[in-house]
């Protein structure tokens, strides 16, 4: 599903404030996949979720995804991707905080065309999976932080993608939420499909298929659990 | 579909940011406007000078000591002194402002009249609107009145008084003037003698610049020595100002401290309005370019807050082409409402009468969907540069 080669990202190149993110890193993920990554802070994680993501561009390396080599696409190709294969949970969860609930989660919908009705049904079936569906009319701000998160995640899941990313999705947590959040992905990775946690936590890591380790831009040790 | 549902979003989500930058559009447009209706009245005032026909006459004697710009000194003289000095000139005419009061209802309280002697009369011609320039058949008691453009119709018959020249006439409206009527009047402006001090324009359009002229000869008791200071003099020549008789004098009675003929007066005025448009062209190009720099950042601000909302749905699967559909969309509302709130505005000023504005035409509306373009362009391109330069992580951690 992900094949990873030799994969450089340096972050403020040429300059004295140069940060080399990721360089050389390999990673396969299979279809079906639930891993967790795990690393110090500043080891890239997040470096590596947003790449996958398509949300952030890399030096050099071979990144193909779902068959596909992501440098080779424009931005129409990229963008479909980024609607139908990728479902990504930033970590600061990216979400339009004076709009409702609703407002959001429809996002992938609309951008791929989805006819009204069957938005609402949609967005209805991802809302009850993360249990928001009482508060899909609430506006963002109003919501807490774990709230926030699922709907974020309802986000991700709503155009129903092949992957799932998540950076992070129990930082702000306390560990009930955290554990909640975690057997939602679980459920969801249940029906296929691939889902790639960034953790720090090892009970959250614990939720996964196996954890990937890396440090300083670099797999240390991939674990099969 | 999609477009129009998030550029509407973008729009009301805001409302009341957008509604500023509208209305911040709307006073630009404004501004704009009056710059040009300023710069286009002057132009219209040079146009409705240009020489219509060939004088036979117009010589204007100014108040005693006067200084013009040249600095000559002009000595007022009387009439026999000036028809002995140039054995060519014909008649002397005279133009004398007058104010009156009335009781009137349907004037204003106060207006000047200008009181004519009979060569003037002769002199001048004036397209009429109604009735005639001849005043000859007014009622027993009642001196002919040619008024300017206004909503008082011939056969009115107007009592007014002026109690420092003991005066106390009743006029008889015997005609209308069209519009623009040009009378013949002293200058207010001091030492600058142009063509406004001797061919004043005259737009038939505020009650309070309702004028008329009459012959002053009909009147009995008028003491025009009484008040000569105010008489501005016209000399009348066989020969039109084109004629070799008449260059002949040029020099002479220029040294008299006469004006030139309406050509050359013309020119003054050409310099006076060119120096005038000099003077205020740095200030206007000022304030265009201050204004233009304000809505470009405020349009920039705008678009800059919204950046992360742009990141956003790219992330959610929008392409970069639907992203700048959907700002399109946007600013096409805020044009929408500009437009519509400076209709209504326009509408207003039409029903008020609010004459600073009332050169705001529909064909203003240009240079507000010109603003329009201008701030679309702008956003365009700074967003383009901003999805260019950023990646989407980037944009929508500024969140
Ligand atoms: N936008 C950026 N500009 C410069 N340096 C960055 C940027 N994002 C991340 N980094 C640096 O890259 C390294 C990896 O960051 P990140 O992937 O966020 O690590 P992690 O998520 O594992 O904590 C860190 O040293 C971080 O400081
Ligand atoms: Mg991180």
């Amino acid at each position: 599903m992900i094949k990873i080669d030799g994969l450089f990202k340096t972050y403020n190149k040429g300059k004295a404030n140069q940060v080399n993110a990721l360089s050389d890193f390999n990673i396969s993920v299979y279809e079906g996949d639930f891993v967790a990554i795990m690393g110090p802070s500043g080891a890239g994680k997040s470096t590596l979720l947003h790449i996958i993501g398509c949300v952030e561009d890399f030096d050099s390396g071979d990144v193909v995804i779902d068959g596909k080599k992501i440098d080779e696409l424009n931005d129409t190709e990229l963008s479909k991707f980024r609607n139908k294969t990728i479902g990504t949970v930033f970590q600061d969860f990216a979400l339009m905080n004076d709009c409702t609930v609703l407002d959001n989660v429809e996002l992938p919908l609309l951008f791929s065309g989805v006819k009204r009705k069957k938005r609402m049904q949609l967005c209805d079936k991802a809302l009850n999976m993360v249990g928001m569906s009482e508060l899909k009319r609430r506006n963002v701000l109003e919501l807490s932080g774990g709230q926030r998160q699922r709907v974020a995640i309802a986000r991700a899941i709503v155009n129903s993608p092949k992957i799932i990313l998540a950076d992070e999705p129990t930082g702000a947590l306390d560990s009930i939420t955290s554990k909640q959040i975690m057997n939602m992905l679980k459920k969801i990775n249940e029906n296929a499909v691939t889902v790639i946690v960034v953790t720090h936590e090892r009970e959250i890591a614990e939720f996964c298929k196996r954890t990937i380790i890396i440090s300083d831009g670099k797999t240390v040790s991939n674990v099969r659990a | 579909m999609t477009s129009f549902k998030l550029g509407f979003r973008l729009f009301s989500q805001n409302s009341f940011i957008n509604s500023l930058l509208a209305l911040e559009l709307l006073l630009v447009f404004l501004l704009c406007a009056s710059l040009t209706a300023t710069i286009s009245f002057l132009i219209q005032a040079q146009k409705d000078l240009s020489p219509t026909q060939k004088q036979k006459f117009v010589y204007y004697m100014p108040n005693t000591n006067r200084t013009i710009r040249d600095g000559n000194t002009f000595v007022k003289q009387k009439d026999e002194v000036l028809l002995n000095k140039y054995p060519e000139l014909i008649s002397v005419g005279h133009a004398i402002p007058v104010s009156f009061e009335t009781d009137a209802e349907a004037l204003p309280n106060r207006f000047t009249f200008r009181a004519y002697n009979t060569e003037m009369i002769n002199g001048v011609k004036t397209k009429m609107k109604d009735g005639s320039w001849f005043m000859h058949d007014a009622p027993e008691g009642c001196i002919p009145l040619v008024v300017t453009d206004s909503n008082i119709p011939v056969g009115t018959i107007i009592n007014a008084y002026n109690r420092k020249l003991s005066l106390e006439i009743s006029f008889y409206v015997t005609g209308i003037a069209k519009s623009p009527f040009y009378y013949y009047d002293s200058g207010r402006s001091g030492d600058r003698l142009g063509s406004n001090d001797i061919l004043e324009l005259y737009k038939a359009k505020e009650s309070s610049d309702f004028t008329g002229v009459f012959n002053y000869e009909q009147v009995k008791g008028f003491d025009y020595e009484k008040i000569d200071m105010t008489v501005n003099r016209y000399l009348y020549f066989e020969y039109e100002t084109d004629s070799d008789v008449y260059s002949s004098y040029k020099e002479e009675l220029k040294f008299d401290g006469f004006i030139a003929d309406s050509a050359s007066i013309r020119e003054v005025d050409y310099e006076f309005y060119i120096t005038t448009l000099k003077n205020e062209l740095p200030e206007i190009l000022c304030l265009f370019i201050i204004s233009m720099v304000g809505l470009m950042s405020i349009a920039i601000m705008n678009i800059s807050r919204m950046i992360p909302t742009f990141g956003i749905y790219a992330v959610c699967g929008c392409s970069k082409k639907t992203n700048l559909r959907i700002i399109s969309v946007y600013l096409a509302i805020i044009t929408a409402v500009s437009l519509s709130a400076s209709f209504v505005f326009m509408i207003l000023c039409k029903k008020l009468d609010f004459e600073y504005f009332s050169a705001i035409t529909v064909s203003n509306f240009y240079a507000l969907l010109g603003l329009s373009v201008f701030i679309y362009i702008v956003t365009m391109i700074f967003v383009i540069l901003r999805f260019k330069k950023n990646s989407l992580r980037k944009m929508i951690s500024d969140n």
